[in-house]
C-alpha cells in the first residue's frame, strides 16, 4: 500500500508539474503567502448568527477572484467565501452551504478543486443522524466563476433543502437527508491551512453584501444588521482581515508574511 | 486485507452482481489492484485509499443490496443510476468544508473533536448530482 501512495503521489506530482507548465499564471494566481502548513486545519473569517432555528441564509459576492498560495510542498490549499447553515458547530459535518472557492489538493485531487480557478461550489454533511450514514462535506463543483457577481441562498424549504444562484435553484436535497437542526447562518470565508488565503489581498478585499438570513421555513428574511464597522465574531488567525462596513456586508482579505 | 464475502462476490462474480442490479463489474483483479474506473474519478479525485470493490447500480436506491449494513442514506433513494465506490481500511478523505466550531459568549471558539482526515468504510457514490463521500459505513456483509 505504501508504494502505490508513493507512486501516486509521484504521479501526482508529475502532473502537477506538466500542469503548472501549462496553465496561465492568472489561473493559479498567487500571493505571497509560503504555503508553509500542510495539517488540513481549517480557519474562519467572518460572522456567525444563532438562533434557536434557522432556515436560510443568502449573500452576494463580488466579481472577484480568490487568491490561493503557490507551492510544490503544500498539497491542500484553498480560498472560500460563503454562506452555509450549520447546526451550531457541535458537528463539523453538519454543514449546507455554497459560495465561491479556489482549491487545490495535490495529494488528493479534489475534482472540485484542481484548475478549476475560482468556481462555484456546494457542499453538504451529515454526522450523527441516528440511522442515517454519515456524509463527510466535500466541495462539489456547481459552476465555472460567473465572471459577475451573484447571490447565493442557501434554503431549507418545507419539502426539501436548496442551493439557489441568483434566484434559480441548482442543487436540491431531500428534506430526510438532513437530520440536524439549522441553528445558525454563516457568512464567512475559509482557508484549509493557515498560509491559505481568505478573501482578497491588502488593498482589495473581497466583498460579501446584501447578508441576510431566515429563521424559520417559509418566513420572512431579515438583514444581518451587523452593525456599520462592526467586527466579526469569527476570527481564526490574526492574518485574516474582516469587518462589516456596513450592517449586511463584509470585507475579507488576508495579510501574508 | 480481508474482502467481506458478500463483496468478494461482487468483485468476482458477475452473474451474482447483475442480480443485485449490477450492471458492470470492471476488474477481476485482487482487490488491491484494483483501478478506479473513469466513472468515479470523482471518488479518486477525493478520496486516496485501496478500492475493495466498484461497480455499477442501475438505480441508486438498490445501494443497500450491495451494502446491507449500510445505515440509509435517503439522497440515494432514487430510480436514478449510481456508481458505488467501496474503499478498504482507512482511507485519506480531501479537503472538508466542514462546519467552524461554536463560539462562547465571549466569541471564543468551543473546542469540540478534531476532524479527522482518515477515515475507516469509506464509500463514495457517484449519481449524476456528483458524487457523496460516506464515512464510517459498515461494509461488512
Amino acid at each position: 500500500m505504501e508504494d502505490s501512495r508513493v507512486r501516486w503521489k509521484i504521479a501526482i506530482t508529475a502532473a502537477t508539474l506538466a500542469i503548472s507548465l501549462l496553465v496561465p499564471v492568472a489561473v493559479l494566481a498567487a500571493d505571497t503567502g509560503t504555503c508553509a502548513e500542510t495539517n488540513f486545519v481549517n480557519r474562519w473569517e467572518g460572522f456567525l448568527k444563532s438562533l434557536p432555528s434557522m432556515a436560510g441564509a443568502e449573500a452576494t459576492l463580488e466579481n472577484q477572484s480568490l487568491n490561493i498560495c503557490s507551492s510544490s510542498t503544500d498539497g491542500s490549499r484553498a480560498n472560500h467565501v460563503y454562506v452555509a447553515l450549520d447546526d451550531g458547530g457541535a458537528h463539523a459535518f453538519n454543514i449546507f452551504q455554497a459560495g465561491l472557492v479556489n482549491c487545490v489538493d495535490t495529494f488528493l485531487p479534489n475534482a472540485s478543486c484542481n484548475n478549476n480557478g475560482t468556481h462555484e461550489f456546494w457542499a453538504w454533511g451529515r454526522q450523527s443522524c441516528p440511522g442515517l450514514a454519515d456524509v463527510a462535506p466535500n466541495p462539489k463543483f456547481m459552476g465555472a466563476f460567473p465572471g459577475s457577481s451573484r447571490t447565493y441562498t442557501v434554503l431549507k424549504t418545507s419539502t426539501q433543502w436548496q442551493v439557489k444562484v441568483s434566484g434559480t435553484v441548482t442543487e436540491t436535497l431531500p428534506l430526510a437527508s438532513i437530520c440536524w437542526a439549522p441553528k445558525r447562518t454563516e457568512h464567512t470565508g475559509e482557508s484549509w491551512d493557515i498560509r491559505d488565503a481568505i478573501g482578497g489581498p491588502v488593498g482589495n478585499p473581497f466583498r460579501l453584501s446584501n447578508a441576510t438570513y431566515e429563521a424559520s421555513v417559509g418566513g420572512a428574511w431579515s438583514n444581518m444588521n451587523w452593525g456599520t464597522g462592526g467586527i466579526c465574531n469569527l476570527s481564526s488567525d490574526a492574518r485574516y482581515k474582516c469587518n462589516a462596513p456596513t450592517g449586511t456586508s463584509i470585507d475579507l482579505w488576508t495579510v501574508q508574511p | 486485507m480481508t474482502i467481506p464475502t458478500r463483496l468478494r462476490v461482487l468483485v468476482l462474480v458477475p452473474v451474482v452482481a447483475g442480480a443485485l442490479g449490477v450492471t458492470a463489474l470492471l476488474s477481476r483483479e485482487p482487490a488491491a489492484l484494483l483501478a478506479l474506473d473513469p466513472r468515479a474519478a470523482e471518488c479518486g479525485n477525493s478520496v486516496q485509499g485501496q478500492i475493495q470493490a466498484q461497480f455499477a447500480l442501475d438505480r441508486a436506491m438498490e445501494y443497500r443490496s450491495a451494502l446491507p449494513k449500510m445505515l440509509r442514506a435517503p439522497e440515494l433513494e432514487t430510480d436514478g443510476p449510481a456508481f458505488v465506490v467501496v474503499y478498504s481500511g482507512e482511507a485519506q478523505v480531501g479537503g472538508l468544508s466542514v462546519a467552524p466550531p461554536p463560539l462562547d459568549a465571549s466569541g471564543n471558539t468551543v473546542a469540540r473533536e478534531p476532524v479527522p482526515t482518515t477515515y475507516s468504510g469509506v464509500v463514495c457514490v457517484v449519481t449524476p448530482s456528483g458524487p457523496t463521500i460516506y464515512v464510517n459505513v459498515d461494509t461488512s456483509s
